[in-house]
């Protein structure tokens, strides 16, 4: 599996159009990237696809509770059984 | 007219036709059939509750199979339900005491004894007996099945109680549309404290047709799998999803375009239905250059469906010609008037002294305070609301909705208001992802648009801001629509020296 860090990333740069490599996962993807509830929605859903993590793994609390890419990256990270 | 909730409360649906439901639990199939027996078994545990004809149950809740089944319990003892959207009310002693609601069911833990976990009803109703006797219920058109509440800009919600007639007389004109039939197979995502998304589970159980329900956390995830015909969203919704579209794709090929989108929501689709707030035009025609026909239409809590784009009667543009059992008047001050066969209402509950009179008016009409105009061909096109006029200092009235528009066309601008600035000009509040970093283009998108608009509609100055126009920091409705006075009031001091700096 490709490191979830760099699918997360990717993800994000083409969901709002950003250089992948100006990314910085510490930002809040709210206040920072500008991610509406949807867009996160959307993003969690294509992570879902690349990483095989069902979607069904996360409850309404885990995407509630995120607020920076570390936070997704760790939530997907988790999930898929991985060292952070 | 089909007597739509007479035949929900005591009909039998087939087993052809089935119900899927997306939740946290994961993906669940439920034949219509089973539906309905659980909804008799849901009933009949209401009823060993003390719950009778005419009491109210509350609901707070998210999609789940739980929300529907007490919903259409309800319908077959002649319960009201409350429906309150999970998130904004929470399932206490107090809501169950202001709204007079018997018992309240929550996916959210409460102490008060009079909120009831939903997590225990399917196992309450396995020990129920499969064949308890319910008898027949009969509703008539001006009964009363459920409270629904909107959102309004300031204050505590307002109640609405919706008739049978106007839900029969709402689904049966959207049928004759639409015919929706045994091949479709309808998706469904927005809260069933809307009661427009409950109608579709309702047109399955009468017309014989698959319907899909989700959480809208899950709907991305979910529409591929299911491959709907329908899919009954908000602009938000199709927004989102076109620049998700979008950037799946290098470049604009139409064909990979297309293929992108049938990835996204599956080979079936037949339309794809949007409301409740303006879709853009964008929007529209990318849908539609993807082979995907999507009807936009008209409508608000207190008058339901009003108008409807349909296949053969569809005006990009516009919100489609009035729905069987509605008319429409336009007033002198260009605010459309709704007059309905079978009216919502006449008045709100729960409301301040005045409330219902400022739209409800005394024939049964609502005066919506939205603007509008109709074409020769009686296709009612939306130009914004009353309160969407801003008064230059000229005395010229100026509608801002389609300058807000345009300014959104610039890829820089993820939203935006047009306020006046006490000058005989606009000035424009601006949420762009970039922040500052964006000014140069922004300023040259504006520059553009005012070398185009008419002296009265030229944006004198401009404030960037960084801060999303959310739901959850106040900024936009729950219909995802700006709030005017909540965004001007946010940003007013930085306003103030933005307009200075005017292009």
């Amino acid at each position: 599996m490709k490191n979830i860090e760099s699918i997360v990333k990717n993800n994000l740069s083409h969901l709002i159009d950003i250089d992948a490599s100006r990314i910085d996962i510490d930002l809040s993807i709210f206040d920072d990237y500008s991610l509406t509830s949807l867009n996160l929605v959307i993003l969690i859903t294509n992570i879902c696809e690349e990483t095989d993590v069902p979607v069904f793994n996360f409850t309404d609390a885990d995407i509630a509770n995120l607020r920076t890419l570390r936070d997704v990256i760790t939530m997907f990270t988790t999930a898929a059984g991985q060292d952070a | 007219m089909e007597q739509i909730i007479n035949q929900v409360a005591n009909g039998r649906p087939s087993t052809a036709h089935s119900i899927t439901i997306y939740g946290p639990g994961g993906r669940a199939v439920l034949p219509l059939a089973d539906l309905d027996r659980l909804a008799r078994k849901t009933a009949v545990y209401l009823k060993s509750l003390g719950v009778s004809a005419g009491d109210r149950i509350g609901i707070v809740a998210k999609n789940r199979l739980e929300w529907l089944l007490l919903d259409l319990g309800a319908l077959k003892i002649k319960a009201v339900t409350a429906a309150f959207e999970a998130g904004k009310f929470a399932p206490t002693a107090t809501l169950a005491e202001r709204y007079a609601l018997r018992i309240v069911f929550s996916d959210e833990a409460s102490d008060a004894p009079s909120i009831l976990p939903m997590d225990g009803l399917l196992a309450a109703l396995e020990a129920l007996p499969e064949d308890s006797d319910l008898s027949p219920v009969v509703y008539a058109p001006d009964d009363v099945t459920t409270i629904k509440f909107t959102s309004g800009s300031t204050g505590e919600p307002k109640g609405l109680a919706a008739t049978v007639g106007s839900i029969d007389s709402s689904i049966s004109a959207t049928q004759v549309l639409f015919n929706h039939s045994s091949d479709d197979k309808l998706f469904i995502f927005l809260p069933l404290s809307l009661l427009q998304q409950r109608y579709w589970v309702y047109s399955a159980l009468v017309f014989g047709h698959d319907v899909v329900l989700s959480t809208y956390q899950l709907a991305y995830y979910a529409l591929p799998r299911e491959a709907p015909t329908v899919v009954m969203g908000v602009p938000a919704f199709f927004e989102t999803l076109r620049k998700a579209i979008a950037a799946r794709v290098e470049g604009d090929d139409p064909a990979a375009l297309r293929r992108a989108a049938i990835e996204a929501m599956g080979p079936r689709i037949r339309y794809l239905w949007t409301g409740s707030a303006p879709a853009s035009p964008e929007m529209l025609r990318f849908f539609e250059d993807c082979g995907m026909a999507i009807f936009e239409g008209y409508g608000m809590n207190e008058t339901c469906i009003v108008t409807k784009n349909a296949p053969g009667a569809h005006r990009r543009g516009s919100v489609g010609r009035p729905i069987d059992g509605k008319r429409l008047s336009i007033g002198e001050d260009g605010v459309i008037v709704v007059h309905s066969a079978f009216p919502v209402n006449t008045r709100y509950l729960f409301c301040a002294p005045g409330d219902s009179e400022r739209i409800f008016q005394p024939d049964g009409s609502v005066r919506t305070g939205d603007l509008g105009r109709f074409d020769e061909d009686g296709f009612l096109y939306i130009l914004g609301r009353a309160d969407d006029v801003v008064v230059l200092t000229n005395g010229r009235n100026v509608l801002v909705r389609s300058i807000e528009e345009r300014l959104r066309t610039c890829p820089e601008v993820e939203n935006c208001i047009v306020v006046g600035s006490g000058e005989d000009c606009l000035s424009a509040i601006l949420c762009a992802p970039r922040g500052e970093a964006a000014r140069d283009a922004i300023k040259r998108h504006i520059a553009d648009l005012n070398h185009l608009n008419g002296p009265d509609e030229r944006i004198g100055g401009f404030l960037i801001v960084d801060e999303p126009f959310s739901i959850e920091n106040g900024l936009l409705t729950s219909q995802y629509k700006p709030k005017r006075r909540e965004i001007l009031a946010r940003f007013s001091d930085e306003m103030s020296h933005a307009t200075r700096g005017a292009p």
